[in-house]
């Protein structure tokens, strides 16, 4: 630390957390690239400066390909967007043929998110996964819960607690790689399958997933997206987000992951003072690519002005005691 | 995020139809790789500075006064565009170009366009650049009434317009699809663009096209011109136009399925075969 008459200097504020105990997850930034908007890996080019990010999480994969529904996929809804992909992607082994290269040589930690309607379905995922993953430099793995679930009759993993919860049991007996365990702000029993889910063997919970919505056609009869329902993204869904984040954070053991609708660095400070340990970034990096740097010069100038000498000094700043 | 941002100066707002807002913007780095089907992505603060991408497609380039107009495409959910309040000499982000261009044959000398309106603005540019090639031109537009229809000074004199309105307002009283089985024996390409009804009525035409029976409605002789061996380009074209996500063929946002695979509308698109490929697009 340089320390100038009590002053910190913000380019020396140590940027580092670690996610989770048993399974540690080392990130050298607190800026999480959440999985989906950004693709597997290779589509951003030299556009997204992954120096300035801890992790990027690598777009839903599945065992098998999945194909997403017609369009319209996305369409703009005030304050955001609606989306319905349908974690389409060509399947783990091609996924991994195609970008794994680009992993490897990824200036910042990867994690992939694992899609599956079932719990032997997963288990198969992440074997094949495992397989190749110390290849590949994967440094953790995402069990997406707000993915479908057949035995919910499609509806989300995160619906019923004891299902995500059985779900993450599985992976953890399956990988020893560190997990994340990703669900939205309107996730059944929050506060339950918060506390319950280090046990059943996360070691993060990702804060971070899009709620659903559904806006009709106005202009011609049925609903916008073909697909109905979809997700939703960007500033209309932050409140609810950080009023997740802290309820989250306020009884679960594992470190939190805090994203939805952050738009700029005064969002992101606001997830970490709602108790996230990281934060996610997503659709708001399709117009600003800028944004971890810039969030990055925050994050430093933050914990300076609070004479702080580490990022962990911001998380939970605004929770009760 | 495909491409860097370029600081665009709004030179004017315009319309080509009643409800279709266009925006020239000075680009002079940005239009020199621009050509007929691609899009802009343009970026500016909504409320709560949500940066928002918003895909406009290339309606003119104008190389001499170093300006690109794009139109608005109508907001699937009704709302009012907050673009079109723009004033002239404000500035913004604009990301591109979007997609590949629409591909046109050297051999190809007639080119037909077929539009409904809001399909007006995906081929206007390119009627512009076949026209100044020396190709000849047909655009045949369909259109409710004959209010809603784009002026004919919005293209050259060159292009040949062939009006339909549901209404018979003005031109033929009925739908695209009848003006279509004369002009597609005609033409040695053709581009359709706009909503699900007259992309179908394209289609059909192409496929009928393709049939061993090749004369026209009228009896007149078929007098279609043999290809090189050069031509790649599909006889018909499609341009689908959807909202775009990310732009750099990452989100799976604006995806479609073909037999060939997939398409990526933003890296692949808009254009697309329809003849041999199946799109899965929803109305």
């Amino acid at each position: 630390m340089t320390q100038e008459q009590g002053r910190i200097l913000p380019h020396t504020v140590d940027l580092t957390v670690t996610l989770g105990e048993e399974h540690p997850l080392e990130l050298e930034r607190p800026i999480v690239v959440g999985s989906g908007p950004l693709g597997f890996g290779n589509e951003a080019g030299g556009t997204l400066d992954l120096r300035d990010v801890g992790l990027f999480v690598v777009r839903g994969i599945s065992l098998h390909s999945r194909v997403g529904g017609p369009l319209p996929r996305l369409v703009e809804v005030p304050g955001g967007l609606l989306h319905a992909v349908n974690r389409e992607n060509p399947g783990a082994d091609e996924v991994m043929d195609r970008h794994g290269a680009s992993w490897r040589a990824a200036p910042c930690a990867i994690a992939l998110s694992l899609v599956a309607p079932s719990v032997k379905e997963l288990s198969r995922l992440i074997a094949r996964v495992e397989r190749r993953a110390d290849e590949l430099g994967v440094a953790a793995l995402e069990i997406d819960l707000t993915s479908s679930c057949d035995l919910l009759d499609g509806r989300r993993w995160e619906s019923s607690v004891d299902e995500a919860l059985r779900l993450i049991d599985t992976a953890r007996g399956a990988t020893n790689r560190p997990l994340i365990a990703k669900v939205s702000p309107t996730a059944h029993e929050l506060r339950r399958l918060a506390s319950e889910s280090v046990d059943a063997g996360i070691d993060v919970l990702s804060v971070s997933g899009s709620p659903t919505g559904y806006l009709p056609n106005r202009t011609r009869r049925g609903p916008s997206l073909a697909a109905g329902v979809g997700e939703l993204s960007g500033p209309l869904i932050r409140p609810g987000s950080l009023a997740a984040i802290a309820e989250a954070a306020s009884v679960s053991g594992a470190p939190i992951i805090g994203g939805g609708g952050i738009g700029s660095p005064a969002d992101a400070l606001d997830a970490f003072a709602a108790g996230a340990r990281a934060v996610s970034l997503a659709t708001a990096l399709w117009a600003d690519p800028m944004l971890p740097g810039a969030l990055l010069q925050s994050l430093r100038r933050a914990v300076a002005a609070r004479g702080e000498r580490s990022v962990l000094a911001l998380s939970g700043s605004a929770l009760g005691s | 995020m495909g491409s860097t941002p370029v600081v665009g100066e709004l030179l004017s707002v315009g319309e080509l139809a009643p409800g279709c807002t266009t925006l020239e913007f000075r680009a002079p780095t940005l239009i020199a790789g621009l050509r007929p089907g691609h899009a802009l992505h343009v970026v500016r603060p909504e409320s709560g500075g949500f940066r928002l991408r918003r895909v406009a497609p290339i309606s003119r380039i104008d190389l001499l006064r170093g300006s690109v107009e794009v139109a608005l495409q109508p907001r699937i959910d009704g709302g009012q565009d907050a673009l079109t309040s723009l004033r002239p000499g404000e500035r913004i982000d604009l990301i591109g170009p979007i997609g590949q261009p629409v591909s046109l044959n050297k051999s190809t000398m007639r080119l037909l366009l077929i539009a409904d309106v809001e399909g007006f603005a995906w081929v206007r540019a390119l009627a512009f650049a076949a026209a100044s090639a020396g190709i000849s031109v047909t655009l045949v537009q369909e259109g409710e009434t004959a209010a809603d229809l784009p002026p004919a000074r919005l293209l050259p004199e060159a292009v040949e317009i062939l009006v339909a309105t549901r209404d018979g307002s003005v031109g033929h009283h009925g739908s695209a699809a009848d003006l279509l089985a004369d002009v597609v024996l005609w033409a040695d390409q053709a581009v359709v663009a706009g909503g699900g009804e007259i992309r179908t009525a394209a289609t059909a035409a192409a496929l009928r096209r393709r049939s061993p029976s090749r004369s026209t409605v009228r009896g007149t002789p078929v007098a279609t011109r043999a290809s090189t061996g050069g031509d790649r380009a599909p006889w018909l074209q499609v341009l689908l136009s959807h909202e775009i996500g990310c732009g750099i063929g990452a989100c799976g946002g604006c995806t479609v399925t073909s037999r060939s695979g997939q398409v990526r509308l933003c890296r692949e698109g808009p254009a697309i075969d329809p003849i041999g490929s199946t799109s899965k697009v929803g109305a």
